[in-house]
């Protein structure tokens, strides 16, 4: 029995027999794919066409017949083979079908003498190079989008203070996908290099076991992964206290606004923990990357209430230099951003050789004042908007580093 | 960094090249020429056959003559003259070697 010939497949067709799966089987096992339409033209069910958007495999409905399906490398990156190639291939019985991803073309044989498409592992290695060239291309730019979204604690190292636990899952997750990723592309290179070595392909594979760990993985996903990030997220959230500054009397890192100039005509609105913009609060916490860490956001008004000034006190003290330099970049680097503004603005920067500290340095930016002082691995960041110049309170800045600071209970 | 051009042939590149010696071919015929030549030892899959005639133009090693529906003509060049000759002319010299190991064995125990 031969498969439908493409003229046959113009006629008009009921769904009925038409059946649209999900394309669930990776480019990179290719025999289990050519296994699985093996399996379907068996049952009478005989591919079609793959569409990308969205992923599906069509078939069409026929009398079953016992077909072989191989999966040839793409020579170049189009999406349709060239012409020589099909017409080729009809010449000894293999019937161009569709195309898989920009990776694979299907074929497929019509009748049972057909000869094999590959008689030279050696030959048949070249165009699995060009092929494996494109996929490692699309492998690393599905990495990169992976890793701006799940590897931000490794490259926003504030997130990784504050949101230790969530962190910590989220690198790990990002890592299982890196290899879920990369694993099938080093898989279609070692059939590369097998075919190097001058061994020719097996095309005996099973799509079932595939498909069984993909469900798997979808449930596990779905049922645990979200709910689980949820929960993380709130157990990181709850082991940070914030409290009203009037609330604390402990010693906090931070040099009071009213220090640094007068502001008897100013008033200071009590903390409202409800108002998600509201000031004049510390958080702190305690994790095993940052012992000690304080954010000490204060705001004062004028009398009209309609100028504000505002100090954000960071002060962390971590395990080594490099996470406290690491940090502060992180904490300066959102201080520059001003949202709902783009662009370059100029800069006043100056750098200082304090007594205590190991780096020292202020900057101006629009109206902002950032000032970062470092001694050993214990940090400040301040970010300060008002008439005070803190540059005129270097001393008392550094003079933070005298005291001892517990995280709040 | 310069693209790789063609390195060492293969036996079926070989063959390939040998089928197109002596006269124009479609790539069909060159099979069969090489099916018969080799007493059915080297009997080339389309995918293999397509790879090395897409891979010997790239090379300048054949050109397409003509094309006639499905049958495309295919003639060598003279630079796949030339590595053919070569690869004959380094098949033979290692044969040679080959014979005058069998003639003339190593001692024993002269290493």
């Amino acid at each position: 029995m031969t498969i439908p010939k493409r003229r046959d497949l113009y006629e008009k067709k009921s769904f009925a027999e038409r059946l649209f799966l999900p394309f669930f089987l990776p480019p990179a096992f290719p025999e289990a794919i050519e296994h699985f339409l093996e399996t379907m033209a068996k049952k009478g069910w005989f591919l079609e066409h793959v569409s990308y958007f969205p992923p599906l495999w069509r078939f069409e409905k026929n009398v079953a017949a016992s077909v072989r399906y191989r999966l040839e490398a793409a020579p170049d990156t189009s999406r349709m083979p060239p012409r020589q190639m099909t017409e080729l291939y009809a010449e000894y019985g293999w019937r161009y079908v569709a195309p898989l991803s920009h990776f694979f073309y299907v074929f497929a044989a019509e009748t049972a003498d057909a000869p094999e498409i590959h008689s030279d592992p050696l030959v048949q290695s070249r165009a699995y190079g060009r092929m494996l060239r494109s996929y490692g291309l699309v492998s690393l730019a599905i990495l990169v989008l992976l890793g701006v979204f799940l590897a931000m604690p490794l490259y926003r190292p504030t997130f990784f203070i504050t949101y230790p636990r969530l962190s910590l899952f989220l690198t790990g997750y990002f890592l299982l996908a890196a290899i879920l990723v990369l694993y099938p592309f080093f898989r279609l290179l070692r059939r590369k290099r097998m075919l190097a070595k001058g061994y020719s392909l097996s095309h005996k594979g099973s799509y079932r076991s595939i498909l069984l760990a993909e469900i798997l993985l979808i449930v596990l996903t779905l049922a645990f992964l979200t709910p689980f990030l949820g929960k993380l997220r709130a157990m990181d959230e709850k082991d940070t206290l914030r409290l009203s500054l009037a609330e604390v009397s402990a010693p906090l890192p931070y040099l009071p606004m009213e220090t640094l100039y007068s502001t008897e005509e100013w008033t200071f609105p009590s903390y409202n923990p409800s108002d998600e913009y509201s000031g004049n609060y510390v958080t702190s916490q305690s994790a095993f990357l940052a012992p000690v860490y304080f954010s000490i956001h204060e705001e004062a008004r004028d009398a009209e209430y309609t100028i504000a000034s505002y100090q954000t006190t960071f002060y962390g003290e971590f395990p080594s230099a490099l996470l406290a330099k690491a940090v502060s970049l992180d904490l300066i680097s959102n201080q520059k951003e001003f949202p709902g503004l783009s662009g370059k603005f100029q800069t006043m920067k100056e750098t200082y050789a304090l007594e205590g500290c190991d780096e020292a340095r202020w900057q101006r930016i629009l109206g902002r004042q950032i000032l970062y002082l470092r001694q050993e691995s214990r940090m400040l960041v301040i970010s300060y908007e008002g008439p005070a110049d803190l540059r005129e309170h270097l001393d008392g800045y550094t003079a933070l580093f005298d005291e001892t600071y517990l995280p709040l209970a | 960094m310069a693209k790789k051009s063609l390195e060492l042939l293969t036996e079926t590149m070989f063959y390939v090249l040998m089928a197109f010696l002596k006269e124009e071919r479609c790539g069909v015929d060159a099979a069969e020429y090489i099916r018969q030549k080799t007493h059915d030892r080297i009997q080339l899959g389309p995918g293999t056959l397509y790879t090395i005639l897409a891979k010997f133009q790239e090379e300048g090693l054949l050109r397409e003559t003509s094309v006639h529906g499905r049958k495309r003509t295919y003639r060598i060049t003279e630079r796949g003259r030339q590595v053919y000759l070569e690869e004959v002319e380094r098949l033979r010299r290692c044969l040679l070697d080959a014979q005058e190991e069998n003639d003339h064995p190593q001692e024993e125990g002269s290493l």
